[in-house]
């Protein structure tokens, strides 16, 4: 049998049908998106990254919308980050003079152009100098008013100012803006503070914003500012409590979805399939064996033990993968595939084959396994959203690979940070939609891949 | 002998993707009272649909179902589903279905298979049922404590057999045998059909006998007609077809059935069989026709009838050049 | 009459007995295996002997602190005659025997549900012993989700036999269409339940079994579970719905393809009767088979389903005993699910048996 040819057939008949056509398309889009991945992380960066946890995100804002996400706002623009630091311009330091104990003086304008809808969702100020070193932050609106923010002295060589979660700042600039126009109608947090215009209802206000820093150095040479205001959207996927950009775990978990659901698929199947035909083939002591070792299967909580595993033994993705095929590999499967073996087993091209002296392995593996295995081909791809779904699920209970940027990592952090409760519905939504687009595309492709191959549906 | 069913111009196709198939085309016969008439042809030519257009079992892509079908003088094929099954089937006609094995049903048991009908049509209470079923399978040879076992405890053989008390039970009067015999070993097939002949004489039955095999029919047929691409093509007397086939086709036929104990040169009939969907323009039969003439390519022919109750389908016969 | 009918009905009776009891020991022999495995895997790190050795100390301890008799001796007197105590105690229990022993040791607690005292988790009766928290919270489970496994193949069995008969037409159609939407899970589904009804439309509760503080007239109580329940349930009603139609469908169509079906119409028989008896009947046992590999997934799926709701089942014990890291609890839930499985195992073969003949004389099916 020319084995090309047969796959070739079965291909053009599946593009016959319109819901194949839309599965494969889907599928070819989750395999671009794999490459794609695989290409912007190659090795192990996207671990790398995704282990790194806040500090190397550090500029990113917290659980930040996507930038679609303007999409729901119409008429508003969402505030992206914006960053100032020496090398972006708006930065300019000055030396005023030198000290007598060998300082310096000197003023810093951090300044940028804000023109969003929407106040920051927080604000940072890293600094680097000498310890020793001390400043006088500043605040400068557009319509020209100064406000004091803090004093900072550094003891190291660096430190960071989050000036989002100083609340003794809150609390003055509350009460001043109370003593200016009353009570607000809106809840005066420090960046609608920082940001809004001097009135009872909030508004940004537009225009150019400064931080101004006084400052004594040991080494204005060492010193420098980084401002950071942190948008509310990052990036096409947003970003976590940890500040990672989703985008990393919904495109690197592309590829490791689809190589783990395959993997598990296609291997789980093949073996059973040997396993199967061995029992029906050979038939007697063996197949006894192989019947209860199937029953004992069915029994065992396969969920359980894999939890009970993953519990005391730290597991990695790949290995739970193999914990996942053995405990699989006798499953119900071995049935119907058994049952087809006893079919053939009777076949005369069985018995002929037998007749000139083919050895009962090669009858298994040459001439009964290709004859069985175009069947299996449909609940292959089927099984696979079933697999993609399980490690998902594994990782809702905790229990996944700790350290893969997984889709179902995303949704157990999302679950287990409240995103639900929280409004933050992108998290939750991003891996789902990862996840439905790829059940639709295997199980579109399986199910017609089932009305080709299954000869019993062919009659009809 | 009165005629029980008059079959005209019965017609059968169905709608597949390739095509119309014209299964049964335009068939007409009679039988008569306790008659015998085997209908004989290749595999594909249209035997089985015919058993079941007569009991109108469709298929779900039929595509036409026309003709008459009159038993007792009255058009069955003008009765609604409902009262074609209340009246017709079982009552009129029954049926033995090729391949027993799956013809009964696997979790119920023998005997109330066998009397189901009775318990359905006649309205016959479940025990009256099963001790008349327990007759019959006594009748066609089983001992009637198989009445409580189940299909799977019966061997072939008895299968054939219960399945023969099935159709029997009702007491039809017409019954149609599909391949009764092709998946029994020769022993059993000689039993049954004496089996079958017993029972015709004792029950004053008219059989429908579809075959294959011609050999099984010349025990059993008081006609034979053939079928050939989903017509009838000779309808003779027994006597005469076996040693003078009318239809160059079914002459063929004859001469390559081999026989025993007797040196026969074996001949087989070239070419293949037609297909149901485009048959061949003119006679279906003139591309394998060692005698097709020129009209044989451009006209199908009409019965012609040799004597009552026996046509051929021959350009030959109608130009007198047999 | 009596006579010819009294020994053919115990001849079945009597079948299916037999056959039952060499089923009921099979599935035994598997409960004992999936323990014993259960033991393997937690025992490899030694974690049941360090558990049992705590439970020993600490009850131990308990005894001789709280005993007055023992009050006026120093402490570090004390603490050598309580250590003493409990090697007499490790000695006594086998806990220093080698491996393979302590092993069937464990299996033979295991199987008879000895299964011990939790480390932090309390049952709601204030219990520490892991088999009354096990079975408080069992219930709760089998209420949802053997209701929504049942709900289920009741639902797929109709509309599967609906379909059948209505080959071909539209919603044959749709419902071919749709069911790929099915091979989401139920717990996958319920995420988004709860996004629309609790967080967006906040008309139904995010999860939980009922409302705090629970009322208190059975009534209300009783409606305020099935309020709770509505979301879980339909979860897992709409995530099979489409496949589970389908498949049926798919089934009854083939099995109405059998020669035996075509004999019925040829006897004559009405349709509604050929297809209760000759189509419905012959695949009741794979129906069955299905259903019991159902309940037995319904046990599984439990366990992530109840941790999206809340729902204070098995499942959420299962959670929350990984949080914990709660070793007995954990070992404890497996047990007990073998032992589910292997009744539900046991209890569809004996329906299996009813319905299937050919089961009940041995031969394989």
């Amino acid at each position: 049998m020319n084995r090309s040819r047969v796959t070739g057939g079965i291909f053009k008949e599946l593009l016959q049908y319109k819901s194949a056509l839309v599965g494969l398309v889907l599928l070819m889009f989750l395999l671009i998106i794999s490459t794609y991945a695989i290409f912007i992380y190659p090795g192990s960066k996207a671990v790398v990254y995704w282990r790194a946890g806040e500090n190397m995100w550090i500029k990113n804002p917290k659980n930040a919308l996507p930038e679609w996400w303007e999409l729901f706002t119409p008429g508003k623009t969402l505030p992206r980050t914006i960053e100032i630091n020496p090398n972006t311009k708006g930065y300019a330091m000055e030396t005023l003079k030198t000290t007598n104990d060998g300082g310096y003086l000197i003023n810093l304008s951090l300044s940028f152009n804000y023109e969003y809808d929407e106040e920051p969702s927080a604000i940072n100020v890293f600094v680097n100098g000498t310890p020793g070193d001390n400043f006088a932050l500043f605040w400068v609106y557009p319509d020209g008013r100064k406000i004091f923010l803090t004093n900072l002295t550094l003891t190291t060589e660096s430190t960071n100012y989050y000036l989002s979660q100083d609340i003794a700042l809150n609390t003055r600039l509350e009460m001043d803006l109370y003593k200016q126009i009353g009570k607000p109608e809106y809840s005066p947090t420090i960046e609608k503070i920082l940001f809004g215009t001097l009135s009872r209802e909030f508004k940004v206000q537009k225009g150019m914003f400064k931080l101004l820093v006084q400052g004594y150095v040991k080494d204005p040479k060492k010193t420098s500012f980084d401002l950071v205001v942190y948008g509310k959207v990052y990036g096409i996927a947003g970003t976590d409590h940890l500040r990672r950009p989703l985008e990393i775990a919904i495109l690197y978990g592309t590829p490791i979805a689809l190589a783990f659901g395959l993997t598990a698929s296609v291997l789980i199947s093949v073996i059973e399939l040997v396993i199967g035909v061995i029992s029906g083939y050979f038939g007697g002591a063996l197949d006894t064996i192989i019947q209860r070792i199937t029953e004992i299967y069915m029994i065992i909580p396969f969920l359980n033990i894999v939890i009970l595993i993953s519990v005391f033994y730290k597991l990695d993705l790949w290995t739970l993968l193999g914990i996942i095929i053995i405990l699989s590999i006798f499953g119900s499967g071995i049935k119907s595939t058994r049952a087809m073996a006893l079919q053939i087993k009777e076949l005369p091209y069985v018995e002929a084959a037998k007749a000139y002296g083919a050895s009962d392995w090669r009858i298994v593996f040459i001439y009964m396994i290709p004859k069985i295995l175009p069947t299996l081909v449909p609940s292959i791809v089927l099984s696979v959203p079933g697999f993609v779904f399980l490690e998902a699920a594994l990782s809702l209970l905790g229990l996944g690979d700790p350290l893969l940027p997984t889709w179902g990592k995303v949704l157990s952090d999302a679950e287990s940070q409240g995103a639900l409760y929280k409004g933050l519905y992108y998290w939750v939504l991003e891996p789902s939609f990862m996840l439905i687009l790829t059940s639709i595309s295997f199980t579109l492709i399986g199910f017609a891949l089932d009305r080709i191959v299954n000869p019993r549906l062919k009659e009809m | 002998m009165s005629t029980v069913l008059s079959v005209k111009n019965l017609r059968l196709y169905f709608t597949t993707r390739k095509g119309i198939v014209k299964a049964v085309d335009n068939v007409s016969f009679d039988l008569k009272k306790g008659e015998t008439l085997a209908i004989v042809g290749e595999s594909g030519c249209g035997k089985s649909s015919l058993a079941k257009a007569l009991i109108r079992l469709l298929p779900r892509n039929v595509h036409t179902y026309s003709g008459e079908i009159l038993i007792d003088g009255n058009d069955v094929m003008k009765l609604s589903d409902e009262m074609f099954r209340r009246l017709i089937r079982w009552r009129k006609i029954s049926m033995v279905f090729q391949g027993a094995q799956n013809s009964l049903n696997p979790v119920l048991k023998v005997g109330f298979q066998v009397a189901e009908p009775l318990m359905i049509h006649n309205n016959v209470s479940k025990e009256d049922a099963l001790a008349e079923a327990k007759k019959y399978l006594r009748l066609v040879g089983i001992h009637e404590s198989f009445a409580d076992r189940y299909p799977f405890e019966l061997s072939g053989g008895m299968k054939q057999r219960a399945v023969i008390a099935m159709a029997l039970i009702t007491h039809p009067e017409i019954i149609i045998l599909d391949e009764p015999t092709s998946a029994l070993d020769v022993i059993t097939q000689a039993n049954i059909i004496n089996l079958l002949k017993k029972i015709k004489n004792e029950l004053g039955l008219s059989y429908i006998f579809i075959t294959h095999d011609i050999a099984v029919t010349s025990e059993l047929a008081d006609r034979v007609a053939v079928m050939y691409a989903g017509e009838i093509v000779e309808i003779s007397d027994a006597d005469e077809f076996y040693y003078r086939p009318k239809h160059p086709y079914a002459e063929k036929l004859m001469a390559s059935v081999p026989t025993l104990r007797t040196d026969k040169k074996l001949e087989f009939i070239p070419g293949a069989p037609p297909s149901l969907i485009n048959p061949p323009q003119g006679c279906r039969f003139n591309p394998r026709c060692p005698y097709a003439f020129e009209k044989c390519l451009k006209e199908s022919p009409p019965p012609y009838e040799i004597k009552s109750g026996n046509i051929v389908r021959c350009w030959l016969y109608h130009e007198g050049k047999r | 009459m009596f006579d010819s009918a009294l020994p053919v009905m115990t001849k079945t009776a009597q079948r299916i007995i037999i056959y039952l009891s060499k089923r009921a020991i099979s599935v035994f022999i598997t409960i004992v295996i999936a323990t014993y495995i259960t033991i393997i895997i937690a025992n490899m790190g030694g974690y049941v002997d360090e558990i049992k050795k705590a439970e020993i100390t600490e009850r131990i301890t308990q005894q001789y602190m709280n005993n007055p008799a023992y009050k006026g001796i120093p402490r570090d007197q004390l603490q050598k005659l309580i250590q003493q105590q409990i090697e007499l105690e490790i000695h006594r229990t086998g806990l220093d025997r080698p491996f393979l022993e302590r092993s069937i040791m464990y299996l033979w607690d295991g199987l008879t549900l000895n299964l011990g005292r939790a480390l932090y988790m309390t049952s709601d009766s204030g219990s520490r012993l892991v088999k009354n928290i096990i079975l408080e919270r069992l219930p709760q489970t089998v209420l949802l989700f053997t209701t929504a496994t049942i709900i289920n193949f009741f639902i797929h069995l109709a509309g599967g036999l609906y379909l059948s008969r209505n080959y071909g037409s539209k919603l044959d159609k749709i419902v071919v269409s749709l069911a790929p939407l099915s091979t989401m899970p139920g717990w996958f589904y319920g995420i988004f339940l709860i996004l629309i009804f609790a967080a967006w439309l906040h008309i139904l509760p995010y999860g939980g079994l009922v409302d705090y503080p629970p009322p208190e007239d059975p009534i209300s109580y009783f409606l305020s579970v099935l309020k709770h329940a509505i979301l879980p349930l339909s979860s897992w009603i709409i995530s099979g719905l489409f496949v589970g139609i389908y498949t049926n469908r798919t089934f009854f169509l083939i099995f109405s393809t059998e020669d035996y079906v075509e004999a019925a119409k040829a006897k004559g028989l009405p349709p509604r009767l050929i297809e209760r008896r000759y189509i419905l009947r012959p695949t009741l046992p794979p129906i069955i088979t299905g259903l019991a590999l159902s309940l037995i997934g319904s046990w599984q799926g439990a366990i992530i389903t109840e941790t999206v709701f809340n729902w204070p089942g098995l499942g959420l014990t299962t959670y929350q005993a990984l949080q914990y890291f709660d070793v007995p609890v954990i070992v404890g839930l497996t047990v007990i699910y073998a032992y589910l499985l292997g009744l539900t195992v046991l209890v569809l073969d004996l329906v299996y048996s009813i319905v299937d003949p050919r089961v009940r004389s041995g031969l394989p099916v």
